[in-house]
Parts: C-alpha cells; structure tokens; sequence
C-alpha cells in the first residue's frame, strides 16, 4: 500500500540533465604521462607542479581501486576516459564568456552576471575541466581573500601551493585521489587572510557536460588564524547512458581560532530507472583542524550520482578543535551510495559531532560507514553519532557500519542509530487529521531531514527544499 | 612462528586424515584451510585483532587429542560450582576425558552426552544428520582447521520434547608448558521442543598456561527448543583461546546466551546465528573484566533469514590497565525477512589511559518492515553520579566500585541459575576489589564465594 504512494520519491525527473551544445578541445582517451605532460603545460603550470602530478601518477599505477565500499560496480577503465575537455570558444583572458555557457548556468540557477547574483554569494562556476568565471572577485581582493581557480593559484601563489597542496590528502592517499593528483584540471582555491571573516558566502559550482569526459577538480581552502569562510558547492551533469567519473579531491585547512564552513548540495545525474548511465562519484574531502579552537563543519544533501563513494572528514589535531558533520543521502531506484566521515581526535578537549540520515528507495542500497578515533592524547574528547536510515520499499537496502577505536579512559564516545520504515502508525495519525499518505510521507521526510537541511546556509537550504518540492510536484501531477 | 606450525600442520595433516574411524569431508575442509590460511590483518574482521602477535609464538601442534580414560576425575572437580547440582562432562588439551562410560545415556529421556568421538561410532544416525550441516568451513581459517583435523570433542543430543532440568556443565581444561595449539570441536542437538541449560567453561589448571586453544561448536535447536547457554572463561594471562559458535534456529527456537569473561590472554569468541525459520529469538548478552594486557573480543553475527525473529545483543566491558577490548556486532536482515526486530548494545568503560576499545556495530538491512537499532557507548564513569555519592558520603573508591556493579548488573540479572548469579556477583565483586589476582587460574576454584559486601571500612 505503501509503494503505491511513493511515485514522488521514484519517478522524480531529473530537470538538469539538458546538453549544451558546445563545442569542446577534448584530450584523446587514455592515461599516460604524456596526457599529463600535456594537461600540465596546457594550465602553463611550473615545474614542480608537474613533478607533483608525475609523482602522484607512479603512485596511482601501483594501486588498486578499493573494494572496500558496499557498492558494486563493473571495473572503471581508465584508458577509456578522456582526461582533459574545455569549451572551444572559453578563451582563457577574455572578459566574455561565451553566451550559450552563461545560459546554461543561467539554466542551472547559477549567476554568473553579477549584477543578477543572489546577495551575497561568490561563484566559482566550473565547466567540464576549465573554471569559466569566478564572481566577486574584486570586492574580496579588498580584503585579501583570494578565491580564484586553482589553475590560476598555482601560477600566482606557488607558495601556498606548494606548501598546503597535498597537505592533508597526499598524493599517495588513496587511489581515487593519487589519480586526482596526476591528472586534476581545475577546481577553487580559497585563502581567507588572518582576521577576516568573509563577507559572502563562496561557491563553486561543477558541471559535466561533453561525453566520455572524467572531471577531477580539486579544491583547497585554507583559513588562517582567526578568519571564517562558508563554502558552498553544487554539481550537475548531463542524462547519458554511459556511466561518467568524477573524482575530485578537497583539502580544508583551518588555522588557529579559524573555521570553515563547507556545504555540498550534489545532484549529479543518478542514472535512469533502470540503473542505466550516472555518475560515478569517487571524491576524497578531508579537512584538518591544525590550529587550536579551530572549526571544520561538513553539510551534504547527496541526492545525485549512480554511485557515491564520499567520506569528508575531520582531523583534529589543534587542541579544543572541533569537528561536524551533517549528511542526508537519498537514493532511489539503482543508486548505491556508500558515505559517511571520519573524525580523527589527535589535540585535546575536541569535539566531534556526526549527524547522517539516509533514505533508501526504489532497489537502491545507501550506507553509512564512519570512524570515530580517539588517540591516546585526545584526552577529554567527545563524540557524538546520530546515524538513521529510513527504509521507503521493502526492495532497497540500508546499512550502518561505524567503526569506533578509543585509546584513552578520559574521553567519551556516543553512537546511535535506527533503521526502520514509516510506520503505519505515524502515516495513521496523518491520515486521520486529513492529510493524505502522500503528503503525510512528504512531511515525515522532511521532518526527518530537516535537523541537516538547517544546518545548510540560506540559499543552499532553498536549492535543498526546491529539489524535495520538485519531486512533490511530479507525484502530484 | 606462524609459518612453522603452518609448516607442522602441513607435515602431520596426511596421517590425521587418514584417520578411519572419523567423520567424513575432512579431506575438503583441510584443502579449504590450506587456501585461506590463518587469519591475518588484511581480512576486514581481524583488522583489530593483533593476530600476528598472539600467532607469534612457537606453538607446538598437538597431535593427539583422541578421548582419554583415566581413573579419577576427582582432580578435575575442583574447580567447580559450590552446592550446585549438574551433570559434569570434561575436555582436557583438547582430548574429551572420562572416567566410566565415553556417553552418558540417559535411558528415561533418550538425552546422550558424552565424547564426540564415540558418538561417530555408536549413534551414526544422529550424529551424521547435524554434524558438518551448521558450521561453514569457508568461513575463516581457524574454523576449517579445526573442521578438518579436530578430533575429539563433546557430544550433547537431547531428544524432541524433553525438557533437562539439571544443568549441563562441560568444563574445557587447558595447561601447557611449551605453547601446545589444541583443538576440540562439541555439537550440541536439542530437538524440537526440548529444553536443556548449557554450561561452558573454559578454564586453565596453572597461571603460566601458554597453550593455543582452537574450539568450534555447532548449535542445533529445533522446532520451540530452547538453550540456555552461559560461557564462562577465566584463563591465564598467556593463553589463548579462539571460540567459534554456529547456532541454527529453527522456528520459534529461544537462545539465550550468556558469556562472562573474567579473564584471559587472547580470548576471540565469534558466534554466527542463523535465524532460518520465523518467530526465532535469539538473545546475547557479555560481560568482560579486562585488565593487564589482555585482549577479550566478541563477535555476534545474526543473520535474520526468516520474518518476525527477533535479535538482542548486549555487549559490556571494564577495562583496566592496558587491556584490550573489541565488540563487533553484524545484524544481517535479508530481503523477505519483514518483521524483524534487532537490537544491539555496546558499552565499554576505559579505566586507565592505556585501556583501548573497538567497536564495530554494524546493520546491513535489506528488508523494510524491521525495527533495528544499535547504540554504543565509551567512557569513563560518569562524573555527576561520582559525585551524587561522594556528596553523600561514600568515598570515591566504593562510589567507583558501586558504579561498576550497577554497569554490570543488567547483564548479571539474566543469569537464570541462582547458584550461579550469586557465584557471579561474588566473583565479580572480588574482581574488582582486586583480590582475584592470586587465583585467577581457576574461575570456578573460589569455593568460598561470598555475597557481595561492600568495604566500607576505609572512608576516608
């Protein structure tokens, strides 16, 4: 009975799957060090960026995929993917951008003009492997505050680079994130200067858009003392049958008394209803508390992609820091997610808080993997772990699996976590007040999810509603 | 070293097999062993566990383990339950011992218990209908090691509707001087309907025990059978024990299991419940005092088959000193499998800086009528009741003490044998007072075991 109701949650069109008819400069397919020689000079990188990428490179050929995760997927070729694609008519220093581009972000809600920007929100609007405009530019060059593409952060701030590249994922870290190292095109960069709090609310936003095309952007934010910065990111890609790789790295460092504030709304296509095409996403986020009272806060709303494979995490290693993570994942139909967090207590007195709800529907299969380590000198630390998964078709699978390791007596570590399905009760209770099942499971959801959708900043909090209310809407009609 | 009893295995393996008189497929079980090997930490359920250094030692294979007639068992009874009436059966180094009769045949009830060894002979009936059919020898190493090589071991069959009212209580005997690896493999069959309590102790005769102990046990309960099965472990601070338990449930079957660790070197105990018929029930609950080095896990993995069974797991620790705690929990529910409801409990308390825990609650869920939910906990104790007594005048060791009692007295309370609940609560008493440490080669050796009292007499 209950299924017959859920054609919202199932059914829901995905509105961002359009193609924009551009041309593109695609590299040939394949991995070698020529393609990365090649990717190299294309950005006129310096030199030790290419020893960077080459190390990175003979890491990655001596590694294999994990396969770890509860996800199955066939084995990703990676001589069939295309490393490197920019829009043909994108030239570099031109002020212009190319109309049909600014249409699609325009499509995709993503302001590019200025003048049309939501209050208040710097854009980093990134297109295949090229970054094609950052917003707000020159007010936050008044601060100090430098938010460009990370292509463009390597040629004029090599220092910064060099030092915190690769700081806190290193390029031998895993395997998706060494690939990332060797074959990374674009991505953001942000650096809040000591003092500053930022005025405006930092955004990137990705896009997939020519075929056969991998996108391996990298981000990294760095905080010095004192600063605070909320960083914001979404993604969409074209409907495809074929499956499509996204493996992006992001590095957050905060310094003393800093904190960085970093919210992903992810809405790569999922595949259709049959699990056919969607995007494979691989993404390693990390971020490091190095200073004391520093602050890394985690929100994702994971809606999209045919597989996720995410775990943004936490290390703690500044005394009295501290350490959140806030995550709803939704899969339907043949979606597998496998997401969670990882908060690492090296400093003393650090905090940590994790709060994942997953919804499973449709034959999809979501987990919730997460480690809480406590190390021998994070005395008087605490955790909290809240993980619950609601279970909308008796078809669809949904996991829990925490790993906890404490090594101190001084310290406290609290996990908890439900799965279940709506109960017939809770949908009776609506029923009888004259709301109809299918508003009552809409409004249970959203009650559900709303602890983490709160947590997300404004305009990201009415991209999250908006995608519930559009499913709404297409359960209606 | 690992590779040299690797290496010794593989020497002795052909004569053992060639062993006549016992059970078959032990010729595929040793080839499944030789492709898995020992366990190490590239397996994702030994990641926490320092296999590696607990298999570092030069253990000597012990060959023979076939059953053994003595005379007296009388040495043996030392270590047992005060006033408490029991049907007492005994392995010893991993051979079964007996003094009279190899099976105790109950000729009222039809109840056979006894050496597993000459079950295979005299009751090939029985034995061939469950024996092999519960356990999984692909399931680790150590499991199709001892499925194929094991010998000797314990036998129980209790015939459909019978309901034993006595105890039966098999005391699982170690000592070792030159770090002998040991294996004994017990079936236990409770036919439909039946009901029997169940005692499992694994003890060791001297402190300095080094042995390897390498123990498998199949659990058969049928159609509304039900088991009471309580583990009791006080081993040496230099053995080591791996404990492997296969439960079938059928339908409306009860477990109710219990294991109480007090103290051991290296104790892994790994219980695997399948749940294949409805309205199943199984209920774990343990409860480990862990100190000096050692290293205690538990391992529960349910597996719910069938619609409206129910699971409970409720896991806790003290440790102290540099011990060493591990609770990893897997509910698996599987597609059809509506109706279920699971649960699962951790809680440790870390008493010293060096203490470590790991705790893996897992939930693999793949049908969508259940109610399952873990919680886990690790801490210290808690501050605000530390000082409700202390501001009540209770001094800040008995405060401590009274915490600890009342952490372990919910699982002390499903104790269903009084004898036994009082032997516990004195022993746990002792054991945290700290006076246990001159006997801690024998759990059950405390003759004089006394209702908790607690010291008053040095408020300070």
């Amino acid at each position: 009975m209950q299924d017959d109701n859920l054609d919202w949650i199932k059914e829901q069109e995905y509105v961002y799957g359009f193609e924009t008819p551009i041309e593109a400069d695609v590299f040939p397919k394949g991995i070698n060090e020529d393609i990365i020689r090649k990717i190299s000079a294309i950005k006129g990188e310096p030199e030790f960026m290419l020893d960077f990428r080459l190390k990175a490179f003979e890491f990655w050929k001596n590694m294999q995929a994990p396969t770890w995760g509860h996800l199955k997927f066939a084995p990703i070729d990676f001589q069939d993917i295309s490393y490197y694609a920019a829009p043909k008519k994108f030239q570099k220093d031109s002020a212009e951008i190319d109309p049909e581009l600014l249409e699609t972000f325009e499509k995709l809600g993503i302001p590019l003009e200025e003048r049309n920007a939501l209050a208040g929100v710097a854009v980093d609007a990134i297109f295949d492997s090229v970054s094609v405009k950052t917003t707000f530019r020159e007010e936050l060059d008044k601060l100090g505050i430098i938010f460009c593409p990370i292509s463009e952060a390597i040629k004029n701030h090599p220092d910064l680079i060099q030092k915190y590249l690769g700081f806190v994922v290193p390029p031998n870290d895993n395997f998706y994130a060494a690939l990332n190292s060797a074959v990374f095109s674009d991505g953001s960069f942000v650096y809040i200067p000591k003092g500053v709090r930022c005025p405006v609310e930092l955004s990137s936003y990705f896009r997939i858009n020519t075929k056969n095309i991998g996108q391996f952007e990298r981000t990294l934010i760095i905080a010095d003392e004192d600063s605070y910065v909320s960083y914001l990111e979404g993604c969409t890609a074209p409907m495809r049958d074929e499956n499509q790789l996204h493996a992006a790295v992001v590095e957050l460092i905060a310094l003393d008394n800093a904190e960085i504030k970093y919210s992903t709304v992810q809405n790569w296509y999922p595949g259709d209803k049959e699990g056919k095409g969607g995007i494979y996403n691989l993404v390693t986020k990390r971020g490091l508390c190095k200073g004391n009272n520093s602050k890394i806060s985690w929100t994702q709303v994971e809606t999209g992609s045919a597989i996720t494979w995410k775990y943004p995490s936490c290390i703690l290693s500044g005394d009295n820091s501290s350490g959140e993570f806030y995550s709803v994942a939704v899969t339907n139909n043949y979606q597998q997610a496998d997401t969670g967090t990882k908060m690492i207590h090296i400093g003393k007195n650090t905090r940590s808080t994790i709060i994942s709800k997953g919804i499973s529907a449709g034959y999809s299969q979501n987990s919730y993997r997460g480690l809480v380590k406590i190390t021998k000198n994070a005395i008087n630390s605490r955790n909290y772990t809240q993980c619950d998964s609601l279970l909308l078709t008796d078809h669809c699978g949904a996991h829990t699996w925490p790993y906890i390791d404490v090594s101190n007596d001084d310290s406290i570590v609290e996990h908890e976590a439900t799965t279940s399905k709506i109960s017939d009760e809770q949908l009776f209770y609506c029923n009888q007040r004259g709301i109809s099942t299918e508003e009552a499971i809409r409004l249970i959801v959203n009650g559900y999810t709303r602890e983490v959708i709160s947590k997300l900043p404004m305009e990201f909090a009415v991209e999250a509603q908006k995608l519930l209310s559009l499913s709404i809407e297409n359960s209606i009609g | 070293m690992k590779n040299d009893l690797f290496e010794q295995i593989k020497d002795n393996a052909p004569k053992l097999l060639s062993l006549e008189e016992l059970w078959a497929n032990r010729d595929q079980h040793y080839h499944t062993f030789l492709s898995l090997g020992f366990p190490n930490n590239k397996i994702e359920q030994w990641r926490q566990t320092p296999i590696d250094n607990v298999m570092n030692k030069n253990f000597q294979y012990v060959i023979n383990n076939s059953p053994l007639q003595i005379e007296k068992i009388e040495k043996y009874l030392a270590c047992t339950i005060e006033n408490f009436e029991k049907f007492l059966f005994l392995i010893h180094n991993g051979s079964y011992i007996y003094s009279d009769q190899p099976i105790y045949h109950d000729e009222e009830t039809g109840m056979l218990a006894g050496s597993l060894r000459h079950a295979f002979v005299l009751f090939p009936e029985i034995f061939n209908k469950y024996f092999d059919t519960i356990a999984d020898a692909s399931y680790n190493g150590f499991v199709a090691l001892n499925m194929s090589l094991a010998s000797s071991g314990f036998f129980l069959y209790i015939p459909a509707g019978v309901k034993v009212s006595i105890p039966i209580q098999l005391i699982n005997y170690s000592d070792g001087n030159d770090n002998p690896f040991m294996q004994s493999r017990n079936i236990i069959i409770i036919e439909d309907g039946a009901e029997v309590t169940f005692l499992q102790c694994d003890d060791t005769f001297k402190s300095d025990d080094n042995s390897f102990l390498n123990v498998l046990t199949e659990f058969y309960l049928g159609k509304n059978a039900k088991l009471f099965h309580y583990k009791l472990q006080n081993k040496s601070n230099h053995s080591s024990l791996i404990n492997t338990m296969f439960f079938k449930l059928k339908e409306a079957s009860l477990l109710h299991s219990l294991t109480l660790t007090y103290n051991g070197g290296f104790i892994r105990n790994e219980t695997i419940i399948d749940m294949d018929e409805p309205f199943a029930e199984a209920k774990m609950y343990g409860l480990g005092l862990i100190d000096r080095s050692q290293i205690i896990e538990n391992l529960g993995f349910i597996h719910h088959n069938a619609e409206n069974c129910n699971s409970y797991q409720a896991f806790k620790n003290i440790i102290d000193e540099q011990g060493r705690g591990l609770f990893n929990g897997h509910i698996t529910v599987m597609p059809g499998a509506q109706k279920t409801n699971a649960y699962q409990i951790a809680r440790n308390i870390l008493l010293t800086p060096e203490a470590r825990v790991f705790v893996k609650p897992f939930l693999e869920i793949y049908a969508d009528d259940v109610k399952c939910s873990h919680g886990s906990s690790i801490g210290k104790l808690d501050d605000d009741a530390l000082f409700y007594l202390m501001q009540r005048g209770i001094c800040e060791r008995n405060a401590k003490l009274l915490l600890m009692y009342a952490f372990t007295n919910d699982i002390v309370e499903e104790i269903h044998i009084d004898d036994l609940k009082k032997q516990t609560i004195g022993m746990i008493n002792r054991r945290l007072n700290g006076e246990l440490t001159a006997c801690d080669q024998c759990v059950l050796g405390c003759t004089k075991f006394e209702i908790p009292e607690l010291n008053f007499d040095n408020i300070n």
